[in-house]
Order: structure tokens, then C-alpha cells, then sequence
């Protein structure tokens, strides 16, 4: 056994006789044995101190709290795994979303304009009724001025058309985009106010351009979603939902999201 | 509780699934503490390490149903679930600018560790421990990850494989590369100026 083999079969265990009998004559390995040993020796210690290292008692009942929640509880175990699909990754859940709503978007894009189309699409009165609304492309309403008429109950859908060859909105005066968002800081009530993340690129929309133009689509999403981009959560609304602003480029993928309270 | 110490993981996770509480109460006071060690080991912060417990867990009554017993054991599962939570905490703290550090006490070690003078480690000091947590803590993610399962959490290869979706050789030659690299910064260390600051938990944006 060489110096080379000895480095790569340190932590081999059934190398370890063959091991020793090099570093008996090789001054380097053995200390490099010693090394490794001593490391092994820390990680051992390390071990030991953090055994008794245990979540707080307050989290258990928080999430017993949650628990006891009809919204979090999940469907039963499938009778066959066979038709069971896998979902390890929590990403499945908001992609399918996001996608969805961006099939919406492109839908909605791909409306021909009418020749009329005006000067007077400025602003658009959702009606209380619509559980979602895709506004056609002419109507470009500011998202403070959705979000001002629209019922904080309401499940509703604001559409921004964003001016090729920028990623950003047509109203640029609210859509920044810093970190931390304050919306409505106008002269507008402190309770009206938003608050936003900053925007969290999604997976799908890794390498591709964000400079071509696209729209600020407002959704509501469950609260729970926010575990799904490693916000934290308050599991006692765990069941209400949150709203968020999707960007979807011109080509119908979603690139980025935040949300807004 | 009443349901006896026996039952299996499984088991518990099939009840609880069934809206059973007691199950949920087993499983969660059986298995927490390792989520939670996992997260405090690759992190080093406690609160980061109590949200990703709650994530998973939160996780687990929702998507419960996705587990597959052929992929490996509850165990692992839930590893596999604060793994993922960890590295998007982990990504968003890259995109934040440290305001403030904590734990000065490890740097003071780690600088104390520095100038020893003994020519091998002597890594079971108290102090030195951690220098070598705050090293781990440096550690690339994908190495940090097998010497945090393999090393703290005494987890196989395989069942480090399982955890990590990976080849049981992937696992072993990374376990093999942090090693070096752990061995490499401790000793380039000695007589080095103070290592980068810690980032810390309290964060502000950039």
C-alpha cells in the first residue's frame, strides 16, 4: 500500500490493517492517521454535547395545535402504494399552482386586442361574485388599486401587463421591488398598507430571461405554501390563505413569486 | 402514552394519518429530537433549527400520505424532508448581509484553538470542539450534510444514501473529502489571521 491508496482508504475499516503497516514506516501518514483519528475523537465529543439537544416544549403544542385543525389534516394512507405518487418535494405542490395560474395568464395574453382598444381600460371593478378574474390584456390596473377594491375576503386575481424589454410593471412606482415592500405608504391608512418579500425566483424559471417583458399576476395561495418556499409560518393559521404576486413572463412561465400581507 | 414503545414508526405514521393524536404525539416526541439536531448541526442556529422541526413536522401531517416505505425508513423520510427545508433556509440566508454575530465565544475558541502548538490536533479540548463545529459549519452544504448524518448523527452510509438520494460510494467519498478539508482548514488555521465572521441568525437585508 502506497501513500496515494492509504489517503483514499484512511476511513476504510477493512483497509485499516494494511493501513497501519504503511504508516508503521511513513512519518506523513501516520500523522495524517492521527489527524483523522483526533477528528474522529471530535466528532465523537461533538456528538455526546449535542445529545441532549431537543426542540422546545412550546413547539410540540404549537403543532398539536395545528393538529387538532380539520384544514391541515391529510387523507388517509393509500390502499395501494402502486397508485400512490410520491410527493418528497413540497415544490410539486406550489409548481402545480403556479402553473395553473400561468396557463390562465397565457390564455388571457393571447386575447386579440380589439382595434378599439381604448384609452378608457384603465380600471376595472371586480365583481364580488367572481371567485377568480383574468382581466384581458387592455386592462391594466395597478396592483394598490386592486387590491383597494377589491374584499380582503374575496379570491381574486389581479393582472398587470409588464412593457416589453423590461421585468418591470407599467406602474413602476409600486413595483420597485425592494426586499421588503411597504405599498399604499401614499397617505394610505397604516392597516391598508402591504407588506411584501422580496421575489423569490421559482425553479422553472432558473436561466431564463427576466427581461422580456411579462405581468404581475396577484393570487391567493393556502399560508401553508409558505413552508414550501422556507418562510416560516404561523401553524395557527395555518389554514387561512396569503396573497402573493406571481411574475409570469411573456412565454407563460412563472418566474418569480412573493408575498404580500 | 398509551400506545406501547414498540410500534413502529410506520405504524404511527399510518394512524396518525388517521387523524389519530396520540400517534402524531408518539411519532413527533420519538423522532423530533433528531430532526432538530440535524437542523442545529448544519446550521448553527437554534431558532432556524426549531422552525425547520416545525416545517417538517408541519410536512408530515399534510404529505404524510407520499411516503413510501420502499424508499427507506420514517426515519430517513424525515431527514429527507429537513434536508430540503434546511437547504432553502440556507439559500435565503446567502442572499442576507450579517448585521450581527453570535456565539463570539466560538470565534474565541476558534482563535484559541489557532495558536496551539501542538503539532497534531488536539480536537477534544472543550475549546477546540468548537473550532471544529464552526468549521463543519464552513463546509460546503454537500459535505457538511455526510458529516453531519455520518459523524453527529452516527447514520450508516446506507441509510445516509437514502437520506440524501444519493450512491452509497457518493456518500463515502464525500465523507472522505470533508474529512480533508475539516483536517486542511483546522490546520491552516494555526497562526492564520481570524477566520471570516460568522454569519448570523439576526439578519438584515442587503
Amino acid at each position: 500500500m502506497n501513500c496515494k491508496e492509504v489517503e483514499t482508504q484512511l476511513l476504510d475499516a477493512e483497509k485499516r490493517d494494511d493501513v497501519l503497516a504503511h504508516t508503521a514506516s511513513c512519518a506523513s501518514c501516520a500523522a495524517r492517521l492521527a489527524e483523522m483519528e483526533s477528528l474522529t475523537a471530535a466528532f465523537q465529543r461533538i456528538a455526546r454535547n449535542d445529545a441532549s439537544r431537543q426542540a422546545p416544549e412550546r413547539l410540540e403544542a404549537r403543532l398539536l395545535t395545528a393538529f387538532r385543525q380539520p384544514q391541515i389534516k391529510v387523507v388517509p394512507m393509500p390502499q395501494s402504494r402502486t397508485a400512490a405518487v410520491p410527493r418528497w418535494n413540497q415544490w410539486v405542490l406550489a409548481a402545480a399552482v403556479v402553473a395553473i395560474l400561468s396557463l390562465l395568464a397565457l390564455f388571457a395574453w393571447r386575447i386579440p386586442e380589439p382595434a378599439a382598444a381604448g384609452e378608457e381600460a384603465q380600471e376595472r371593478t371586480l365583481q364580488p361574485s367572481q371567485q377568480i378574474v383574468v382581466p384581458s390584456p387592455k386592462t391594466i390596473v395597478p396592483p394598490e388599486k386592486q387590491l383597494a377594491i377589491n374584499e380582503p375576503k374575496e379570491r381574486s386575481v389581479a393582472n398587470n401587463r409588464m412593457p416589453r424589454g423590461s421585468n418591470r410593471p407599467l406602474d413602476n412606482s409600486s413595483q420597485q421591488m425592494p426586499p421588503i415592500s411597504d405599498h399604499g405608504s401614499n397617505g394610505e391608512p397604516a392597516d391598508r398598507r402591504e407588506i411584501a418579500t422580496d421575489f423569490i425566483p421559482l425553479a422553472q424559471g432558473y436561466g431564463l430571461p427576466m427581461t422580456e417583458g411579462g405581468q404581475v399576476m396577484r393570487v391567493e395561495l393556502p399560508r401553508s405554501a409558505l413552508n414550501s418556499f422556507g418562510l416560516p409560518m404561523d401553524v395557527n393559521r395555518a389554514s387561512e390563505r396569503i396573497k402573493a404576486d406571481v411574475i409570469i413572463g411573456n412565454d407563460g412561465i412563472a418566474r418569480a413569486i412573493r408575498f404580500v400581507r | 402514552m398509551a400506545l406501547p414503545e414498540k410500534i413502529s414508526d410506520g405504524e404511527l405514521l399510518s394512524r396518525l394519518l388517521n387523524s389519530d393524536e396520540e400517534a402524531f404525539v408518539c411519532l413527533y416526541r420519538r423522532r423530533q429530537a433528531a430532526v432538530y439536531r440535524f437542523a442545529f448541526q448544519m446550521c448553527g442556529s437554534a431558532s432556524i433549527a426549531e422552525d425547520v422541526t416545525q416545517d417538517v413536522f408541519m410536512t408530515l401531517m399534510r404529505d404524510g400520505a407520499g411516503y413510501d416505505v420502499k424508499r427507506g425508513t420514517v426515519a430517513a423520510y424525515l431527514y429527507g424532508i429537513a434536508r430540503n427545508f434546511v437547504l432553502r433556509k440556507l439559500e435565503r440566508e446567502s442572499r442576507f448581509v450579517p448585521i450581527a454575530e453570535e456565539q463570539d465565544g466560538d470565534i474565541a475558541a476558534a482563535e484559541s484553538f489557532i495558536g496551539t502548538q501542538n503539532p497534531l490536533f488536539d480536537l477534544t479540548r472543550n475549546e477546540t470542539i468548537e473550532a471544529v463545529r464552526a468549521a463543519i459549519l464552513e463546509l460546503p452544504t454537500h459535505y457538511r450534510e455526510v458529516v453531519v448524518l455520518c459523524e453527529l448523527n452516527e447514520l450508516s452510509y446506507a441509510e445516509a444514501a437514502e437520506v440524501l438520494n444519493c450512491a452509497i460510494g457518493t456518500v463515502r467519498s464525500r465523507l472522505s473529502r470533508a474529512r480533508a478539508i475539516l483536517a486542511d482548514s483546522l490546520r491552516h488555521e494555526r497562526g492564520a489571521p481570524a477566520s471570516p465572521k460568522r454569519v448570523s441568525a439576526e439578519r438584515s437585508f442587503a
